[in-house]
């Protein structure tokens, strides 16, 4: 491995950990909130997050370059306290994070739906607070919904392109993740041999991918005894 | 001291206008399926949010809607043993159990529910390895452990037939008794309820249209009108001469019945059962029959359904009669008449025997 695809790769999974870390809590949170009560902003929420699977990844990068650029809503106040996002790997982490919000939020809601809400109401007899119906009853016995969620949140970060290219751009060892590093590669004449040795990385980084998490939920099961 | 009032209303569905009190004993809410029962259980518990209304449990406010108070269900203390188990699939038997502590940090409170409920070789298995009856004991102990101040039980005995109904009587009403805990029972079976008590609450279409003992509540009117429907058959409370010739004697008001023989000492008090279409009606005293009772009563009630008469004598406790309506032209059946019931002895059933063996004298076969 040449240190240019080592950057990369390593680039690559630092952003896909640190996308969906980021997104875990809040996505899980939501997620509960749409499977299991009704409010009345309920229609926006759903709206915001079908909007980022729907619109081209490069038009949410630029809303993000919009936002967070140096003289962006948020990116002004934040370059006075000294924290720069656009163009760095931050930005790619975030461009990232953005897209596999929806995906994470609806396995999660679905696998929190999919729970028996009277298992929930028994436990609230037995003297549980909700706080601990979650913890004990709900998120155990959707765990398989939630770790496939951060799988999907985590290979759709490091496969993310359009986005980040257009809010975190193409600074090699800063934001050139693996798919960033093969296009580069496409765009020198004669160095197909250099894109496919980055294309095996990438498959070879999602099949780890499958594999840990395929881990991770049997592990699970083993604390938790099988679900089903 | 009540353990449990509340007063209860719902104008949108699930309907609810209940207004039920629970003593330290074993209630039981009866009614036809769709009468509201488990609304009115969920209710209680505050799984179901009443509109308006008033719980209260042995002095502490659970719920009032002028107030605002509404107690969450985790600080309610009131149990519930729902229809279907509700186990915790991803945790084994004694996890289940000791879910709702603090009762079952108590080895000794522990151990005895495990025994009584004899679950001593099931506790490291998972839920969905048990059968249903052992998921049913499971739950129940689940939710004894968990210390609850009342205890509901939803259709406990329903699906269970002969020797496993007997054995979760007996269940039921030795945990009311090692636990002392006051026990409300949900269940669309008079006979099955008869066997662990006779304070009754009646509902119907979510609204509670009768409460109180036995025989009070199958006389008011409100029941009566339902009596049909739901079944019901006449009680009457007898005391016991003594037993000969393969039959019991026992005397209701000035009369004496011929039952089915039974076991118990003379003077026992005991309540038996006959439906309204095993009762003969004639105009006057019948002898020569093979039927063992004749009694002379007076009407006390005639309510007309359909092509139908149910006819309500009094014979020093209410006995009905279902009757056709040329039946009742022929015989002039007319509120205040006099009328004799005509009775086959096995035809009555014991229903709630104290001091005997068994909880239930032998049914007729196939009942």
């Amino acid at each position: 491995m040449s240190g240019l695809e080592r950057e990369a790769l390593l680039l690559s999974i630092r952003v896909g950990l640190v996308a969906t870390l980021v997104i875990l809590p809040p996505g899980v949170a939501l997620g509960w909130l749409l499977a299991r009560r009704e409010f009345r902003l309920r229609t926006i929420v759903d709206a915001l997050l079908t909007l980022p699977l729907v619109l081209p990844p490069v038009v949410t990068g630029w809303i993000l370059l919009v936002l967070f650029g140096t003289q962006g809503v948020l990116g002004a106040p934040l370059a006075r306290l000294g924290l720069h996002v656009a163009f760095t790997w931050k930005a790619a982490a975030l461009a990232s994070a953005a897209l596999a919000f929806p995906l994470l939020v609806r396995t999660v809601q679905v696998a929190i739906a999919s729970v028996d809400a009277r298992l929930e109401e028994a436990a609230r007899t037995l003297g549980a607070s909700p706080l601990r119906v979650f913890w004990t009853v709900t998120l155990p016995l959707a765990s398989r919904g939630v770790i496939a969620g951060a799988v999907l949140a985590f290979a759709r970060s490091i496969g993310e392109f359009g986005a980040t290219i257009s809010f975190a751009g193409n600074v090699p060892g800063q934001t050139r993740t693996l798919p960033l590093a093969i296009w580069s590669e496409l765009q020198v004449p004669g160095a197909e041999m250099a894109a496919a040795r980055l294309v095996a990385l990438s498959v070879a980084l999602a099949v780890v991918a499958l594999v840990a998490a395929e881990v991770i939920r049997r592990r699970g099961e083993l604390l938790n005894g099988s679900a089903r | 001291m009540s353990a449990l009032t509340a007063r209860l209303w719902r104008d949108s569905a699930p309907r609810l206008d209940a207004d039920v009190t629970i003593d330290a004993g074993i209630t039981a809410l009866f009614g036809p399926s769709g009468a509201g029962k488990t609304t009115l259980l969920h209710a209680l518990a505050g799984l179901v949010r009443p509109e308006r209304g008033r719980i209260e449990r042995a002095g502490t406010l659970l719920f009032d809607s002028e107030r605002g108070v509404n107690e969450p269900p985790e600080r309610r203390r009131i149990g519930v043993v729902f229809q279907e188990p509700r186990l915790f699939p991803h945790r084994s038997v004694r996890e289940n159990l000791r879910y709702g502590a603090p009762r079952a940090d108590v080895p000794r409170d522990f151990d005895r529910a495990v025994s009584l409920l004899e679950l001593d070789g099931l506790l490291e298995r998972r839920p969905a390895s048990l059968s249903g009856g052992e998921q049913r004991r499971v739950a129940i102990a689940r939710t004894l452990l968990a210390d609850p101040a009342v205890m509901l039980l939803d259709e406990p005995l329903t699906g269970l037939d002969g020797a496993r109904k007997d054995r979760a009587l007996q269940l039921l009403s030795d945990v009311h008794r090692e636990f002392g805990l006051p026990l409300v029972l949900v269940s669309h079976s008079l006979p099955d309820i008869l066997r662990l008590t006779t304070r009754i609450v009646v509902l119907e279409g979510g609204r509670t249209i009768a409460a109180g003992e036995l025989l009070d509540v199958l006389d008011s009117d409100e029941v009566f009108r339902l009596a049909d429907s739901l079944g019901l058959e006449s009680h009457l409370e007898v005391e016991v001469l003594g037993t000969e010739g393969g039959l019991t004697r026992a005397r209701v008001g000035g009369t004496e019945l011929e039952l089915p023989p039974i076991d118990v000492a003379p003077g026992t008090r005991a309540l038996v059962a006959v439906r309204p279409e095993d009762v003969i009606l004639a105009a006057g005293p019948v002898l020569g029959t093979s039927a063992r009772n004749c009694l002379e009563g007076r009407v006390s009630r005639v309510a007309r359904l359909s092509d139908r008469l149910l006819v309500t004598i009094d014979v020093g406790g209410s006995l009905r009669a279902s009757i056709s309506a040329k039946s009742g032209e022929a015989l002039g059946i007319r509120e205040g008449a006099t009328i004799w019931c005509l009775v086959k002895a096995f035809s009555f059933r014991w229903r709630r025997v104290p001091g005997e063996s068994r909880l239930e004298a032998p049914d007729r076969a196939g009942d």
